[in-house]
């Protein structure tokens, strides 16, 4: 079980192990190309999928070619990494500003081009998994003359192949061809936006990897595409992880990765995570461990007062939203680690760490060894991943573990709760962690066992919501729940920034005391204002249940 | 002191109800699909839209409101057949819509208990609805206090809602959907 995950633990370890014999990082020459902002097919893209390809294909061997994305990127991070890696990992960038002169350099690593239909959208993904496979680079009609200009010739042609079918046809076409041969440890969803744009730029990792491309649909009521995916899935090696995003046009996140942990898989998302083939080769610097901030000690107990006790979590992980926008540092802020970078793109992950304020404190998610849903993964199963995700804890010095569950329903209507016999694999299979957090919106979970509570969210702050409402919300809150202490835990979407957070906690008044969530766990551990509840079969099950006839739809103990 | 005026004040009450003419019928301007006006509405994030669905069958009135998400979010429905002068029980509710950003959800039998009357010479519907929520440290009782406003012109429809638990009034805007 999970042979992919030991492995690339065990590989981090010697990385770390055998770089720290030196005293310095050593100096490497790169590449650098600044990416535009238009994404459409009838746009940029083709040229950008050109670039992309070619950055998996020139950075097999080592870190050739870097990209900085536009600042409306989902991702924000790709200029700020440039310039760590410039000062902290000795790497010397040359900057470029054309796919010509992206050719010029690494077209020597590619052994040919794939050309994709303009006419059909889906065969750019399908180019996509035949460019990890024939080392190509992906082309449409008009960028043929380039790409032969520099010498590459056409491997595989998929005009006309497709046109008229349904990705279903397309798919299950691909499948046939090319699945035998793509990686069964890395399957790629290059979901996202659709329509007329695509943001592929988990693509050059994907490539990298040799992996299989699609956007099939996990919504049960798409058959042909739901059963042609939980078999797509089903191929994959055990611990396999899921790389890309879902298709906004197709499902919901929430049958996405109801049908990958079904199949006892996770999440790594999205689509549009850059330059990963680039920074799985940037190792941590010589000697480098990942120190958390903690504010109390494991076996600390902690007293609290009559008070409101807050403490806020951004969503959605690093990379995403207020790390590097004005106001960090000024509050006590909880960020959730996207772990399995520790292994694909250590260097990244130690950029945040060496960027932490005092009052940034950070903790594992997302319910496993990368995003799944608990309820949904089969029994059996589940452990081993909770433990896959307890060594990345060890190797992060992560001691708060957050879960989420969407397998049946959304924050909006839904059961975001947890089975007993779920949480019972998380208090068992993660003894070292001081408390664990449930929920993405509000949910309905608690537990305290040995001194290591479970509390769920009781609060979700949208970038929308005005000030004056949010404040009315929180009071709301400490009225209806009138006993002190109170435990207020809040989740604050990664699109707010934390100077609106700390502008809506201020108004609060004397009685609210933000800490920090390790703080607040230890308090709530002390004086409990919750008694243990769990999903149980008298809360109506509002959301979309697990489809039945899939691989992993087996039954919950 | 306040022991004993209380039950005074209850038979003071019975009777009054007792006594009061059988409800007027209904402004008929209220009847139709109210769509919310977001714009001179309170945030009702995470949902999308807000639809009241007004109809009147004799002396009742059935008052349906219904929240709309994102594809995946869903939808909520809250609906209840008033009858003025009286308490009723509202439909069982799915979940407790209003604030989806709280942990507070419907408890109890999942239904409220809704009193209603007329004002303003039939053109405001008031109703006054207790209900339960579960919430973090169990459950709590919860107060509405609401009036359904029509304007002069009968093409806006102004919610105004206190809340036992919320230090601030709320305000919805609704115009007509076939407007």
């Amino acid at each position: 079980m999970l042979r992919l995950l030991s492995a690339l633990f065990l590989s981090l370890l010697l990385v770390t192990s055998s770089a720290a014999q030196n005293a310095e990082p050593p100096a490497r020459d790169a590449t650098m190309m600044r990416l535009g902002e238009n994404w459409q097919l009838d746009g940029d893209l083709p040229v950008h999928s050109l670039l992309i390809s070619l950055q998996g294909i020139a950075n097999r061997a080592e870190p050739r070619l870097y990209f900085i994305y536009p600042p409306a990127w989902t991702f924000t991070f790709t200029e700020s990494v440039y310039d760590y890696y410039q000062k902290t990992h000795h790497v010397t960038f040359d900057e470029i500003d054309s796919a010509e002169a992206a050719l010029d350099r690494f077209a020597q690593y590619a052994d040919g081009y794939v050309v994709w239909d303009d006419s059909v959208r889906t065969s750019l993904i399908v180019a996509f998994t035949v460019a990890g496979l024939e080392n190509a680079v992906v082309v449409n009609e008009a960028l043929i003359p380039m790409a032969e200009a520099h010498g590459l010739k056409l491997v595989d042609d998929l005009r006309g192949r497709y046109r008229g079918q349904s990705d279903y046809e397309i798919y299950s076409d691909a499948w046939e061809r090319y699945g035998d041969r793509t990686s069964k440890d890395f399957v790629v969803w290059m979901g996202g936006v659709h329509g007329n744009a695509m943001e592929p730029g988990v693509a050059d990792f994907g490539i990298y990897q040799r992996a299989f491309f699609t956007d099939l649909s996990a919504n049960p009521e798409d058959a042909d595409e739901y059963r042609l995916a939980d078999e797509v899935l089903g191929a994959m090696d055990d611990g396999a992880l899921v790389m890309g995003w879902h298709s906004y046009a197709k499902d919901t996140e929430g049958q996405h990765v109801t049908l990958v942990s079904q199949n006892a898989l996770r999440m790594e998302g999205l689509n549009s995570l850059p330059n990963t083939s680039f920074n799985t080769h940037i190792p941590t610097t010589p000697g480098y461990t990942f120190e958390n901030n903690h504010n109390v000690e494991p076996d600390e107990v902690l007293v609290p007062r009559a008070k409101v006790y807050v403490s806020a979590v951004q969503t959605d992980g690093l990379g995403l939203g207020a790390w590097l926008k004005p106001g960090r540092g000024q509050m006590p802020y909880a960020w959730e680690v996207t772990m399995n970078w520790s292994w694909m793109s250590p260097a990244l992950l130690q950029y945040f760490y060496e960027q932490a304020t005092p009052n940034d404190y950070f903790i594992g998610v997302l319910s496993g060894p990368g995003y799944m849903y608990p309820k949904a993964i089969p029994d059996d199963k589940r452990p081993l991943l909770i433990e896959e995700a307890r060594k990345l804890t060890d190797t992060l010095d992560l001691r708060v573990f957050e879960i989420m569950d969407y397998s049946e329903g959304t924050r909006t209507l839904g059961n975001l709760d947890l089975t007993k016999e779920v949480v019972d694999d998380y208090y068992e299979g993660m003894p070292d962690a001081i408390g664990f957090i449930n929920g993405y919106g509000p949910a309905n979970t608690y537990d305290l066992r040995d001194g290591r509570p479970l509390v769920s969210f009781d609060y979700y702050l949208g970038e929308r919501r005005p000030s004056e409402e949010a404040v009315a919300d929180l009071q709301e809150l400490a009225l209806m729940n009138p006993e002190r202490p109170y435990f207020l835990l809040l989740h604050i979407r990664q699109w707010s920034t934390i100077e609106h957070v700390k502008n809506i906690l201020d108004q609060l008044g004397p009685e609210f005391e933000v800490v920090p969530l390790d703080t607040f766990l230890k308090l709530a551990a002390s004086q409990p204002d919750f008694e243990p509840r769990y999903a149980s079969p008298d809360r109506p099950l509002t959301g979309p249940l697990h489809a039945p006839g899939s691989r992993g739809a087996q039954p919950q103990r | 002191m306040a022991r004993r005026l209380l039950p005074a004040l209850l038979l003071f009450a019975l009777v009054t109800l007792a006594s009061h003419p059988a409800p007027p019928p209904p402004d008929p301007e209220f009847r139709g699909t109210w769509v919310l006006d977001d714009s001179l509405s309170r945030a009702i994030d995470p949902w999308r839209n807000l639809t009241v669905e007004i109809d009147v069958e004799g002396d009742a009135v059935i008052l349906k409101r219904l929240w709309r998400g994102s594809r995946e979010g869903g939808a909520s429905v809250d609906s209840v057949r008033l009858v003025p002068g009286t308490t009723v029980r509202s439909e069982p509710m799915l979940q407790w819509p209003d604030e989806r950003h709280l942990g507070a959800y419907i408890a109890g039998d999942r239904t409220k208990s809704v009193a209603s009357r007329w004002a303003d010479d039939e053109r405001t519907l008031i109703t006054e609805s207790d209900f339960v929520v579960s919430v973090q440290q169990g459950e709590h009782p919860v107060r509405v206090y609401t009036e359904y406003r029509l304007s002069p012109g009968g093409d806006r429809l102004d919610v105004m809602e206190l809340r036992s638990t919320r230090p601030r009034p709320i305000h919805y805007v609704f115009t007509r959907a076939d407007a």
